[in-house]
Formats: structure tokens, sequence, C-alpha cells
């Protein structure tokens, strides 16, 4: 027998104190009253509040069993006979999705040595054809109770193995216990009897239907208690694992005789007298020995578990709850973690002197059941029935990545596109691993450059919020890791430990860093490896090792001087190397300047605020932050291809923009081959938005679109001094692009992209559309707006 | 009701006792009384509020604890600090036929059989400290109220030094009663108590509570239990007069050694941290939330436009003698001091005004920083003051944390009442590096400016919790640390040395702004084109305005 931790403090110190008591009743004794409290719960699960040795059952799989803690009460028992036998008719004859027998599969599993834990599925009880409503509503309210009912059931099932296994120490000690017990003659004598417990080498759980919302802790009330509910809540604190006896063995220095005892509390009181039949008899009084290798333990722990933020109303502290774990269930579970739990509720009566409140007040505490960690990375995420219908519903409209785009942050006015260049980075690109072992990474990375208040950090929030995975910090660091890793010494067992930062804990995720600019000179050349190679390297006391940092990194920063000087050049102002901006998919810079429509919109927003006391309305529902995760992971997980076609097209855009930054004299960006794989990752991105295997030309439209809009703000500067008024501007630009895919027809869709990729307005568009259309150059469609040129 | 069969003020339990039989009796059925009144609060409510026994009830406070009777009425002021969740406790059992109750008592009158049925019960546990930076002049209008009506004082005072048969003489129903353990009762309750209660006064001093935020020797904290009122009635923060009944028993305390080492510190209870010695428990029957003008001692003035005119003149007057002649600053201030948040809209908190003085020196501060802070306190019921500077910074934790390890949250500096002033004197500020902690509180301090929202932190995630505190801020320069809604520099001309004002102004004035600030205003239409056009024109003529600057005016109009 096998457990971790071993810590024998826990196991013998009731019994060394007890040694030195004697038997004179001390508060210390008292303390661990060996008398577990029955559990005053309305339908007491509780196991057998008797302290007697246990009684039980011999070493045979035809014995009927009898049940634990049922003092009294043959009724009762009939019904868990009963019930046991539809428990046996479930766990046989239950048909998974494809017909095979689930359990009876579990069961062979389990006699091969293979799992250890059962888990009987509450849903597939629902589901189950020859469904008892009573008992099912029975398992639900006392299902302490109901796992013995099914472990019993399971013993009776249990197969053979089919698989030849290798006797391990277990099962050589059972062995001699089933040829002792029939030596001593059957079993005739009780006390010597042996637990079902001790013979059993599985686990039992039942889970809560996953069905519908979980429970808040705060929601939990006395109502509850001995009931299986399913709560979700933030792991604060953790305990060692630790063995805990669950039945304990003794040897009896007369008779010989293995008693056993079980445990059922977290203290008991150890047995000093043989009670067995010879002993009594001979008036012995024999003395019992402790076998701790041939005892049972289970692997248990502790943890405690607190509302999430959402959860807890305005005005209030998030609740708090103790969770035991026992046997697989533990070391599921880390501080921090959000975890789904289903487990049974249960009060612990207080021991020992505290029980001197004559019971009045009792603890709490949730049996695990099951874990499930909640905002997992989108690869292990699973669709809900509801959900898969929702996202195909959505996939169905056409304007899914406008809608998607503005349920980012809705509160947040305006920022459209930017919004959009969010969405992208929360979807990616698909990693590419070619044969030659290189890699190219497919998580977009975008830095937000702008001016003091223009809600950059609020943005940055919301990604996080929406991401399964995401790290907020600021380029500062709030902790001594900083954003890469260090070499730290663990304050408990001064031992060194490599503890990751900030891009380390985002891998597989986003790392959203505030304040870019501001970045220690250490993380600032480290970040490098991070954004393209995507690893983290360490040397440092001793520790040669490289950790991964897959993760899409959201930068925000000031410009140079606080606030974007228009007199200087850009890159005077973006106050970052060349060579880490490179690394950036997109660079969006976010001014905020003088604009009359936008000014009068804010003043009525704020005025509207302060008579109304109540936000505007938003003029459309925005998705629920669930939703947005559903259907961004739906979409990770195609990874779209760029047909052969579209490769021209692609290369000819680029080279375009190399040829306009060569003519500029103050360009903008920095256009290189990384430039070239940014426009591809962004447009697989755009294509996994559509669901689609394949990246459309309207994909790499948008893509180059957005690159252009990054930089709109400084675009107007610009306009004005080219010579060229915006109107003809915009009319040559639509001419040359026509006569490029030598057509007569240009879709407005498709004329707002192209001037709006050269830093023109919707507004002069249509000024534009007008002008040229008196002048007879064009026929405009009176309701689409498409255009058809009038050629001579 | 004339001729109760039971004192409500001495023994309430008996009150309790009798209407839940009296229900049980009726046909309800014990299991469906859970969460539910069976009448007692019915009772008590009409004791207190109709037939006037509010006044009679004494106030638990520093000195009164020491001759406050266990399982008696008692009247607790202070605000919810911390919620320590749910408790469980066997709200109803079978003794033998009959139903028996445990609620508002926190041990049993008769021994349970372990075996006999039993209602398993929630009631909430708050923790309530007395109101940060409470000024002395809310504390004496609360002796007032109790010295007028001292023969219950009196009586009180006597039953101190009473001897059992005088318990007797007190609780005679109680005794004759049907309490089938009457001896055991009296010996729980009552013999120990004096022994107990010395107890209190002892280690009253010594409570080095942390939790408490100043650390007053005479501030009594107070675990209120609360039964039956909905959880969105009681808010962190809040500041409530809860009245209940006191318990008191030595046996509960449960000292810290006996907590084995078996349980790792893991299973314990709270209640560890909160001896009954130090932390006294109130069983809450009625509560009520306090608002400023409940903290006044006359609060009788009519509401008359001209009444109002003329406090706010003579208010104002007071102001700019006090700020050295400077009457646009006490015009500010004035507005400053009737501020409050009115709505919160997305991250926008309506109504806030914080106040920037700048222009103070050395000198200046000494005086004028002074004054304020005198009339600060003499008018509002709770004022804090906040001397900025880098040490402090660097020290002192600003935002209350939560305390995994006690289960508590501590209290911070900025958990503050709903209406606390909070005079922030920068002046003081020298150059110097703040720490990571420093730069916390710094971002703690900012956002609580821009937001009134003050993040607590609870390792894993931080909680953002609403405040409704007045801001007002002294420096030389403009603050760029805490950037408020107006910046006004100080011109003083003259220094007024004599500041007496005779307390009934100074009740005037304290019941004129505790009732403008509580009334509703609305903004119309035409008035909000106009604010509209200014907004638009003063940021076309100045770009740097951005949306804060604007949250800010309206107060003006």
């Amino acid at each position: 027998m096998k457990f971790e931790g071993l810590d024998c403090n826990l196991l013998l110190s009731p019994l060394s104190r007890q040694k030195s008591s004697c038997n004179t009743p001390s508060p210390s004794f008292c303390r661990q009253s060996p008398t577990p409290r029955p559990i005053p719960a309305p339908t007491s699960p509780s196991p057998s509040p008797s302290p007697s040795p246990s009684r039980s059952l011999t070493y045979s799989h035809t014995h009927t069993h009898l049940l634990r803690g049922v003092d009294g009460g043959d009724m009762n028992d009939l019904n868990f006979k009963q019930d046991k036998e539809i428990a046996k008719d479930f766990l046989t004859n239950f048909a998974g999705p494809n017909g095979e027998a689930k359990y009876i599969n579990i069961l062979q599993d389990v006699a091969n040595r293979k799992t250890k834990a059962i888990q009987i599925e509450l849903e597939d009880l629902i589901d189950y054809k020859d469904l008892d409503e009573e008992f099912l509503r029975r398992v639900t309210e006392n299902t302490r109770r109901y796992i013995d009912v099914f472990a019993n059931a399971i013993d009776e099932l249990l197969p053979e193995p089919t698989e030849v296994l290798l006797d391990d120490d277990h099962d050589i000690l059972m062995t001699q216990r089933a040829e002792e017990t029939t030596e001593n003659g059957g079993g005739s004598d009780p006390q010597k009897k042996m637990p079902p417990e001790i013979r059993r080498f599985y686990e039992v759980y039942i889970r809560a239907s996953s069905k519908g919302r979980p429970f808040t802790i705060r929601e939990v009330k006395a109502s509850y208690i001995g009931q299986l509910v399913r709560i979700s809540g933030i792991v604060t604190r953790c305990s060692d694992v630790k063995p805990l006896m669950q039945v304990a063995v003794y040897t009896c220095e007369e008779c010989g005789f293995e008693i056993y005892q079980e445990v059922t509390a977290r203290v008991y009181m150890p047995l000093f007298d043989c009670p067995s039949e010879q002993c009594k008899v001979n008036h012995a009084k024999g003395n019992l020995i402790p076998q701790l290798r041939a005892s049972k333990f289970l692997k248990f722990q502790e943890a405690k578990i607190q509302e999430l933020a959402e959860h807890v109303p305005k005005g209030h502290i998030p609740r708090t709850m103790t969770v035991h774990f026992r046997g697989e269930l533990t070391r599921k579970v880390a501080p921090g973690d959000i975890v789904e739990l289903s487990g049974i509720f249960l009060p612990i009566p207080y021991t020992g002197f505290r029980a001197m409140r004559a019971g009045l007040i009792a603890d709490t505490y949730l049996e695990a059941m099951s874990v499930t960690h909640f905002k997992k990375k989108y690869e292990e995420y699973e669709l809900r029935g509801d959900e898969e219908e929702q996202i195909a519903c959505l996939a169905e409209d056409g304007d899914i990545y406008n809608k998607l785009a503005r349920s980012l942050a809705p509160e947040i006015f305006g920022h459209e596109d930017v919004k959009k260049a969010l969405l992208l980075l929360l979807v990616g690109a698909p990693h590419r691993k070619l044969k030659d072992g290189m890699k190219i990474r497919g998580d977009i990375h975008i830095c937000l450059m702008g001016d003091p208040g223009v809600a950059k950090s609020q943005l940055l929030k919301h990604i996080i919020n929406v991401a399964p995975r995401g790290v907020y910090t600021t380029g500062k660091g709030s902790s001594g890791v900083g954003l890469t890793a260090a070499v730290q010494k663990d304050p408990v067992t001064n031992e060194m430990v490599l503890e990751g930062g900030a891009l380390v804990l985002a891998d597989m995720g986003i790392c959203a860093i505030d304040e870019f600019d501001k970045m220690d000179e250490s993380d600032r050349t480290s970040i490098h490896e991070v954004m393209e190679q995507q690893t983290v390297s360490i040397a440092k006391a001793g520790i040669t090792t490289s950790l991964n940092a897959r993760t899409a990194v959201l930068a925000a920063a000031n410009p140079a001087w606080g606030r974007y000087d228009l007199r200087r050049t850009p890159a005077e102002n973006i106050n970052l190397p060349p060579a880490l901006l490179s690394r950036f998919d997109l660079l969006w810079l976010i001014l905020d300047r003088a604009d009359m429509d936008t000014d009068l919109e804010m003043a009525r927003h704020v005025l509207h605020v302060h008579q109304a006391k109540e936000s505007p309305d938003l003029g459309f529902t925005p998705l629920e932050p669930s939703v947005l995760r559903a259907y961004i992971s739906a979409a990770r997980k195609l990874s779209p291809a760029v047909p052969r076609e579209l490769e021209e097209y692609i290369a000819s855009a680029y080279s375009s923009i190399r040829q306009e930054e060569a003519k500029s004299n103050t360009p903008h960006s920095y256009t290189t081959v990384r430039t070239l794989l940014s426009i591809l990752r962004i447009s697989a991105a755009l294509a996994r938005l559509r669901f689609s295997k394949y990246v459309a030309q309207s994909d790499v439209d948008e893509a180059l679109r957005l690159m252009q809009m990054s930089k709109f703000s400084l675009y107007s500067d610009d306009r004005q001094k080219s010579g060229l008024d915006a109107i003809s501007d915009i009319y040559s630009i639509l001419r040359d692009e026509a006569a490029r895919t030598n057509r007569m027809d240009v879709s407005y869709a498709h004329a707002l992209n192209w001037i709006s990729r050269k830093g023109y307005s919707e507004a002069q568009l249509k000024e534009c559309l007008e002008e040229y259309a008196a002048l007879n150059v064009w026929q405009i469609h009176p309701n689409t707006f498409d255009i058809r040129f009038i050629d001579a | 009701m004339v001729g109760l069969p039971y004192d409500c003020l001495a023994n309430p339990l008996g009150a309790v006792r009798l209407t839940f039989e009296k229900a049980v009796a009726s046909g309800s059925d014990p299991a469906t009384l859970d969460g539910k009144d069976w009448g007692a609060g019915e009772l008590f409510r009409q004791f207190l509020f109709d037939d006037d026994g509010l006044s009679q009830v004494p106030m638990l406070n520093q000195s009164t604890i020491k001759w406050v009777q266990p399982n008696t009425l008692v009247r607790f002021r202070g605000m919810i600090q911390d919620m320590l969740g749910n408790e469980y406790y066997v709200g109803a059992y079978k003794d033998g036929d009959m139903w028996r109750t445990n609620k508002f008592a926190d041990t049993s009158r008769c021994p349970m059989d372990a075996s006999s049925d039993m209602r398993i019960w929630e009631r909430r546990l708050l923790y309530c400290v007395p109101i940060p930076g409470q000024n002395s002049w809310v504390e004496s209008s609360h002796e007032a109220v109790r010295n007028s009506i001292s023969p219950q004082r009196e009586k009180r005072q006597r039953e101190d030094d009473a001897t059992m048969s005088d318990v007797d003489m007190v609780e005679p129903g109680y005794a004759l009663e049907d309490s089938p353990n009457p001896k055991k009762m009296r010996e729980d309750g009552m013999a120990l108590e004096p022994l107990g209660l010395q107890k209190i006064v002892a280690e009253g001093n010594l409570s080095t509570l942390s939790l408490v935020p100043d650390a007053e020797t005479n501030s009594l904290p107070c675990l209120v239990k609360i039964y039956d009122f909905p959880e969105s009635d009681l808010k962190l923060n809040d500041v409530f007069e809860f009245v209940g009944i006191f318990t008191f028993d030595p046996d509960l305390t449960v000292d810290r050694d006996d907590n084995d080492e078996l349980t790792d510190n893991f299973c314990e209870d709270t209640l560890i941290y909160l001896p009954s010695t130090k932390v006294p428990r109130l069983h809450c029957v009625v509560h009520r939330k306090l608002i400023g003008t409940d903290f006044l001692s006359n609060p009788q003035l009519e509401l008359t436009p001209y009444v109002i005119k003329e406090v706010r003149e003579a208010l104002l007057g007071h102001l700019t003698a006090v700020l050295g002649n400077d009457r646009v600053a006490a015009q500010y201030m004035l507005l400053h001091l009737l501020s409050r948040v009115h709505a919160r809209i997305d991250s926008i908190a309506v109504g806030k005004l914080s106040l920037n003085l700048t222009c103070f020196n050395k000198e200046s501060i000494s005086v004028f920083g002074n004054h304020l802070k005198l009339v600060m306190e003499s008018l509002l019921p709770f004022t804090q003051c906040l001397p900025l500077t880098v040490d402090y910074l660097n020290t002192v934790s600003l935002a209350p944390k939560k305390n995994y390890h006690t289960n508590r949250l501590e209290c911070g500096i900025l958990q503050l009442a709903e209406g606390t002033h909070l005079t922030i004197d920068e002046t003081s500020l020298q150059t110097g590096t703040l720490n990571s902690k420093g730069c916390e509180n710094a971002r703690v301090l900012k956002n609580m400016m821009d937001s009134q929202k003050v993040e607590y932190d609870f390792t894993y995630y931080k909680m953002e919790m609403a405040a409704d505190v007045q801001l007002l801020i002294l420096s030389e320069g403009k603050s760029n640390i805490l950037p408020a809604d107006l910046v006004l520099p100080f011109r003083p001309s003259s220094v007024d040395s004599a500041l007496g004002v005779d307390g009934e102004m100074l009740k005037a004035w304290r019941w004129y702004l505790a009732t403008m600030k509580s009334l509703p205003h609305s903004i119309e239409p035409h008035m909000q084109k106009a604010v509209e056009d200014d907004l638009v024109a003063a940021r076309q003529a100045d770009r740097s305005l951005g949306s804060q600057e604007f949250n800010g005016l309206p107060w003006g109009a």
C-alpha cells in the first residue's frame, strides 16, 4: 500500500498521547473523544456512530453485506437493500452513447487495476431508461449514504481481472487474511470480520449533473446539508496531502487475531483492549498493537475555496468554504485555481472541548466528488450543448466579425477598429512547425500606443477577462520575478526554485503588459526572445533552462513625451527600438485629437450620465464573455491555409507597402519580412473567425486595412501636406484599383476598404461619390452605393 | 399589549421563547420557522418604536460594557467592517415532547440530547467596529440621549452591584417560567459573569487588535449576529444601529493553545481570534441604517428657504473667516462639503467633488491647516486626516486586505464609512523613493480620487468597493499624484485667530450640511443645453480637457 507524504505524526499522535494519559479522562482525552457526534442532518448519512470496532463481514463474494451505520430500523435496512439492487441494475444495464455498457467497462478496468476511481454521473442516472425518480431524489439528498450503497453494489458486481496482475503487498495481505478467516471457521466472531473498505481498491464518487448554473458559495444554505451540490469558486488555500486512516488494524498479543476498526472522523480513539471472544472469555485483556502496514489509508487534502469576485453582491465580502478531497481527487487543485466542484455539503460536529457547546454550532465542509477547472485553455475547452447551437447560429450571421468586436468592452465608446484587432489577437493564427524544425509563431502581438486617457488600460483588462488564460501586469512588474522568470529562494524549504514571471504564466494565453515603455531594461531584452521564439531562457544560480512562453503579447505604451508630439517624427514619438517594434504585428496609435463631432458626442454622454443617472443605451446587446470565449475556442480549432491564387495578391500588396515606405521621408512604420508574416497571420485569424479552411482575398484586404487604420490618426496632417485634395485623391484611388482588377463595377464595401487604407474617411468617400456622379463619371446604385464606371 | 408577561429589556430571551412556544402551539411546524420571524421581531419592534422603548436601551460601548448584564437588550452603533459568513446552529430541537429554540442565543439553555430531533438554521456574522474618524460631538450627542433617561441608568447601576437575589428580582418570570434548569443557567450566565467582565476591562486596553482601524483604546468592536433579514440590507462599510441581545459566556472562550496541531490551523474557527472577552456578541433583533441626520442631537430646524439662506450665509461667513478671508475658497469649500456620490454609471461616480487647495507653504499650513481640521471636526460627523509623506506611503496599508490565515479582512485606512471627510495634507511630502507598497498605496489613493472606489485586496483578485468620501487636498502646487476635480489657489489675506463659535450655531450648521447633502436635485433641459454648449466650447478652446474634467463641472451649475 502506497501513500504519499506519509506523516506518521498524524497517525501516531492520538496513540502516543493516549499512552501518556493512560485511561484517565483528561481535557485532552476528551477532545479526542472517540464518539463521533452524530451528524445533525435531517437524513443522517452519518457512518457508524458507534465506537465499537467494525461490525462487518467476512471476505467472501457471496456473503450478503450488512450496511454500516444502520442503527436499528429494519425498514431503513430494507430500503437500502432495495436501492442496492437498483444500483446494481443501473451499473449493469446502463448503456453509454454508443450502446456499450459504460460502467461494466469501468469496473473491468478497475478489476484490471488500471483505474481507481469510479465516477457515477448523476446525469447517467437521469438518462437511465428505467429511472426511478424517487431513487434519484434519495441519491441527491443523501449522497454520502448512497456512495456506500453503490460501493456495496460494485463489490458484488466486480468482475475477475482479465489480465494477469502482479501481486502487490496488498494482495498478499488479503490472501493471507482470507486464509486465516477460513481457518478460524469462517469468521463467526463478528469483531474480527473485515470491513469492506479494507478490501476495496477503488473509490466511488457520485458526480453532480453538469446541467444548469453551479451554485455560488453564498447560495448553499443550511437546507442543503447532506445533499449533492455543484459550486464554483477560487481555491485560496491548500493543505499538504496527508494520509488519513480509513481502517485501523491491530493484532492482539494474546489471541493473535487481527482486529479492525473503522475510522470515520478525523480523530479517533484507538482500541486498547482486545474485543475478541477468546480474550473476553479468558479475561485476558489482550494488548493490541497497531499495524500501520496492514491498515488502510486514504490520501486526504483540505482546501479553502472562496467566492469569485463576480458572484459577490455589491458591498459584500466573498464567502469561503472548506473542501475535503480524498483519494484520487487530491492534488487536483492549487491556490489560485478557479474550479467547479461537485460534492456533498456536510457538517462537521465539533469535537472535544468545543462540543461542550452542546452541538449548538456546526462547521460545514464540502466533501468533493469531482473537480473541474474553469477558464481552462482553449484547447481543452469543451462546448456545452447549448453553446454549440449558439455558435452555429452566430456563425451563420454574416456580421459576426463586427458583432464579436463590438462585444469586447462594450462600455468603451468607439475604438471599433482597435477592438477588431484585439479580437484577432484573441483568435490568433495557427502555429506552424516546418519540417526542418523551424517554428513560426501564430500568436498575434499588438501594441497600443497613445495619449493618456484613451482607455488603453481598460481595453487591456477587458481582454484579459475574456481570454481563458490571461495575465495582466505592468512593465515594471509587481513582483520581484518581473516579466520573464527568476530564480528565487523558497521561504519554507530554502530551496532555490525557478519562478515564472507573467510571460511564462501566460503560456498558451495572453499576456497584457501595461506601461510597456517603462519596462526594465533586463526584461526588454528577454522579451525579444519571448515575442519571436516564444521561450524564456534563464541561466542564473546554477539553473540553466528554457521555459515555454507561447503567449500573445498585448502591450500598452505612452509615446515618448507622455503625449504624442505632432511636431516630431513618428520614430521619435514611438519610444521603442525597431527590433522590438517589428515584432508587433500591429502597432496601434490612438491619438486624442480635436473633432467637433466626437467632442459633442462626449459632452452629451457626460451630461446624460449626470442627468439620467444611467448609461446611455448601447444600441445593441453585447455578447456575453462566455459566448465570446466559446466562439473563439471553436474558431481556434481550425488552421486555415493560404490558397495558391492569393500568393500573387499578397506579394504585390507587400511590395507596394515597401515602395510607399521607401518614397516617404518620414515613414510611419518599419516594414520588414515580419510584416508579411503579420499579414498572413491576421488573414488566417480572420479566416478562422469565418470558420473557413482557406484564407480569402477579403481577409487579406481586411488585414491590410487594419494595418493602415492603426496609423489612421496620424494621417490627417499628411493629407493636408500633399497638395492633392481629398476628393480627387479618392477618385484616383478608386480608378486605379478598378483598372488593376479590370472591372467596371466596384462595390461600396470594397471602395470603402481601399480608401480607408489610404487614410480617408467614409464621409469623404460619399462626398466624392456624389461629386463625380454629378459629373457622370460613374453611376451610383441608389441603395447599395455600388459604383459602376461609365467609360467612353 | 399592556402587562407583558416578560420584560423585553431585561429578559428578551424570555420573550423570544414565549413567542416561539406560542407559534408552535398554534400549529406551525418548527421546521418551517427557519429564516422566518414567528412574532418575536414584531414584538421587539413594537416595544422599541411604538412604545418608545428604544431610548431605554443602553448603548454598548467601552464604558457601558462594564455594567451591562448579559442576555439583556442593548444598542450598538458601528460600521460593518467584515463579514464572517454564516454560522450554522441548532435552531430548534426537541426536548422531550417540547420544541425549543436557540435563536438569539449562544448556548442552549438545557443540555441537548445528542440523538434528539433538531433543525439546523443559519445566521450571519458581521464584525462591526466603531465608525472610523467619528468626532467627539457625535459621541456626546449619544451621551445626551442616554443622560436624558437617567432613571433607567440608575437602575442599571444599582443592578451592577446587585447580588444574586437582585438578579432574581429583576427576572422573576425567568426563574418561575418554564426553564427546566434555572440553576444551571444562573451558573453559566450569572455566577461567572463578574469574573468575565473584569477580564474584559482588563483586556480591553490590551486588545492589540490590528483589526480595529485606529488603535483608539476606547473603541469597542462587536460581533453582530444577524437573523432572517435579507442579505442585501446590510452592506460592508454601512453604518448601522443594531438593537439586540448582548450575550457573554466565558465558557465559550476557546483559548488558542487549545487548537491542536492535528487540524493544521486549517479548519480552525475564525472566532478564535475574536474571543468574547474582547469582542462582545450581539444577537440582532432590529437594525436600522444610520444616515447623516441621525448623528445630530436635535434635528429640528425648519426647511424653509429663508432659514436655509440664513444658515448658509452664516456658515459661508465662518468658512471665509477660517480660510483667511478668501471668499472664493470658502464658496468652493461649501460646495465640496455638500457633495456626495449620487449615482454610479460605468466607472464614473456622479456627484463627487474633490477639492485641491494649492499655494500652501510651511507657515500657512500650520495655521490654516489646523484651523481647517478643527472646523471639519466640528461640522462633520466623521473626519480623517492623512499626512502624505514618502515614509507614510511606504509603510501604511491604505486598502483593506484579506488575511487568509485568520480568515479576516484586515482594515485599511481607506475603509471608511459613507460620507466620511478625508483631508490629505500633501505639503509635508518630500522627494524620495516609493517602494512597491508605496506605489500601490499611491495608486489606491488615485483610484479613490478618480472613481470613488477602493480596491480591496483578496490576493487572488481585487474587489472594488464603492466609497463615498469627500476628499480635500492641501498642497503647495497642483497635486499631480492626486488629481482633484477642482484645483483652487488659496489666497488668504488675514488670519482670524478668534474662531469661537457658539454651540447652537454649530448645531445649525451641522444640520444644514447633513440635510442639504441628502436632498435630490435635477438638471433641467434648458440648463443641460447651456452646459453642453459650454463644455464643447471649452474643449474647442483647450484640447487638454478630457471627459474627466467635464464630469467634475456640473457640480458648479
